[in-house]
């Protein structure tokens, strides 16, 4: 029973800024709906009482908030595919 | 004998070999096999021997630092300063990094020497190496067959003799399955224990640096070299770093091995089982206590983490969008092109198929609508998964397991099903999960020579038991000391050329 339509392939595709044509969504579904069925099998677990669970819980210390140098302005400008002098410049923003 | 980095330390420091040959028989070595192999993504050729002759001035002036005149191999997933990291993408085709990770400054600090970057499946994502943009690696053992992943080109260099040892990256098992399936040693530390700073993120709540090389005592070196807190890095841990080398020499007698009956089941390859419960068998004799435990939620593994790990990846890897560096697909004046058309192209064009899944299988277990039955399911499982861990070293002080259910298996055989790819992780990817650290050691080969390997698996920053039981069993066994039929021992290589 398919988990995933095309229709929510491409919407997941949109929120992920990636781009399919016709013949990859169409894989991509396919291969999509077979791992969501495997992972289907978590539904067998009782997890009603379980606290969720990601490792990093305890950020041990946060430092002082005083300024520190960060990274070389120059240096991280420098590997912008396209820039002015000090800026980095990208297409137009509205469509 | 073999030259490994602790024999390297010794024979640098009594002037038996100078730094500069050492780092020209290493890059004879490299380049000789690169076309066969292709464990490499980049070389440092020009500095590296530079450095060498530096190395060579401090160590007759006896002013060496512990790894000083050493050279490493480092996968590409990790930060060099003034050196190219592609993390195996074709996305960061030209990015040079402007700050070293903290490892990297580490090991530069104790005078080790960069000889170049290795290849890897793209962002990590991969268990064979097959899905770098920079060509497949291969194992050193069967030119026709993986060499495991995502470390490929970390465990191929070191199993082809290329370089002493190497860094590698383990978020499901890319440590440790490549490690065996190119009969290496390496390591996956403690969640926290090595700073993740300047290691390019897949999985900020697995991933985890860690060493590869011939012998348990190598990866104790590095380890020492590598571990502690690090201000750069907020989930590293301030847990006391032991001595890790002293912790080599102590026995195995007394320790409890426990062998989790879920492991050892159906899908396990006959000779693997073999050969595991023969290692088992082995520590028993030499003194240790071996008995059976139970991990009863492990195939639940792989679903919590591929949820997991793939949602982790997704929010990890928005960054790659073409604008402040790396590959930009749509230029500012091409017609048409918005930025939003500029995001796409370049992630199109940029990643391969797997991250494209992975990201797809990672944004839509987030999305809305399906968070709690996915990714917060998920996250809780894994937290049953890390208590049936607890429960079972209250039996035990090790857990002692296959890493893999088959051997280095041929390319293109696991490519059309994705599936059956991330169910060959079923061994290694639950340590992730649970934090854990683990062990890959050699230990035996199958009937058609290719390498075996077994994992030992520690309490959380118990460290110091794992090198305990993996250099006792390689002072018993000379597995990680078998050379593949198309590679020469750096040691062989240097002599011949001394002769010349």
């Amino acid at each position: 029973m398919a988990k995933i339509t095309p229709e929510m392939v491409r919407h997941v595709a949109l929120l992920a800024r990636l781009q399919f044509e016709e013949r990859e969504l169409a894989n991509m579904t396919t291969q999509l709906n077979s791992i969501l069925d495997y992972v289907d099998m978590m539904k067998e677990l009782n997890t009603s009482s379980v606290q969720e669970m990601t490792l990093i819980d305890s950020i041990e210390t946060l430092r002082e908030d005083e300024m520190r140098p960060s990274l070389n302005r120059d240096a991280l400008l420098k590997l912008a595919p396209e820039m002015t002098e000090d800026a980095i410049l990208v297409p137009k923003v509205i469509e | 004998m073999a030259w490994t980095v602790a024999t390297l330390q010794k024979s640098l420091k009594e002037r038996k070999i100078k730094s500069v040959d050492l780092m020209r028989t290493v890059f004879a070595a490299i380049e000789s096999r690169q076309p066969q192999v292709n464990a490499f993504i980049s070389l440092n050729k020009v500095k590296a021997l530079e450095e060498a002759e530096k190395a060579d001035r401090e160590l007759d002036a006896e002013r060496a630092k512990p790894l000083t005149g050493i050279p490493i191999g480092i996968k590409d997933v990790i930060c060099t300063e003034g050196m190219m990291t592609t993390c195996g993408s074709k996305i960061l085709y030209n990015f040079v990094p402007p700050y070293d990770a903290t490892v990297i400054t580490r090991l530069k600090t104790a005078g080790a020497i960069i000889v170049g970057k290795l290849n890897m499946d793209e962002f990590a994502m991969g268990s064979s190496n097959e899905n770098s943009a920079y060509g497949t690696c291969k194992n050193p053992w069967d030119l026709t067959r993986v060499p495991g992943g995502s470390s490929g080109g970390s465990a191929a260099a070191v199993a082809d003799r290329q370089v002493p040892w190497t860094l590698g990256s383990d978020t499901g098992g890319s440590i440790r399955q490549p490690a065996a399936f190119c009969g290496i040693t390496g390591l996956k530390p403690t969640y926290g224990r090595i700073s993740r700073y300047g290691l390019v993120a897949f999985a900020s709540s697995l991933d985890q640096i860690g060493p590869m090389a011939l012998t348990v005592e190598d990866l104790a070196i590095a380890l020492q070299m590598m571990a502690g807190k690090d201000p750069l890095d907020a989930t590293s841990s301030s847990e006391p770093v032991a001595d890790y080398r002293a912790a080599c020499k102590e026995e195995v007698k007394g320790l409890t091995i426990g062998m989790p009956r879920e492991y050892f089941g159906e899908g396990l390859s006959p000779e693997i089982d073999q050969a595991v419960r023969d290692a088992a068998t082995l520590f028993e004799k030499k003194g240790a206590k071996v008995i059976e435990v139970s991990l009863p939620h492990t195939k639940f593994g792989i679903p919590a983490y591929y949820l997991v790990a793939t949602a982790e990846a997704s929010a990890n890897l928005a960054r790659y969008d073409g604008v402040k560096y790396g590959l930009r697909v749509g230029r500012v004046d091409d017609r048409g092109v918005v930025l939003r058309s500029m995001y796409e192209r370049t992630r199109h064009d940029g990643f391969g198929a797997e991250v494209k899944r992975r990201i797809m299988l990672g944004t839509f277990a987030l999305s809305s609508g399906y968070y709690d039955a996915y990714y917060a399911k998920a996250t809780k499982v894994r937290a049953i998964i890390r208590k049936d861990f607890d429960e079972a070293f209250q039996k035990c002080h090790l857990i002692l397991t296959p890493v893999t259910p088959t051997v280095a298996f041929p390319f293109g055989s696991k490519v059309e099903d994705p599936l059956e790819m991330y169910l060959s992780d079923v061994y290694t990817i639950t340590l992730n999960l649970a934090g854990l650290p683990g062990l890959s050691l050699p230990a035996g080969f199958s009937s058609n020579g290719l390498p075996i390997g077994m994992q030992l698996i520690a309490p959380h920053f118990k460290e110091d038991l794992l090198l305990r039981a993996g250099f006792s069993f390689q002072q018993w066994t000379d597995w990680h000391l078998k050379l593949p039929a198309g590679s020469s021992a750096l040691e062989a290589r240097y002599e011949s050329a001394k002769r010349k």
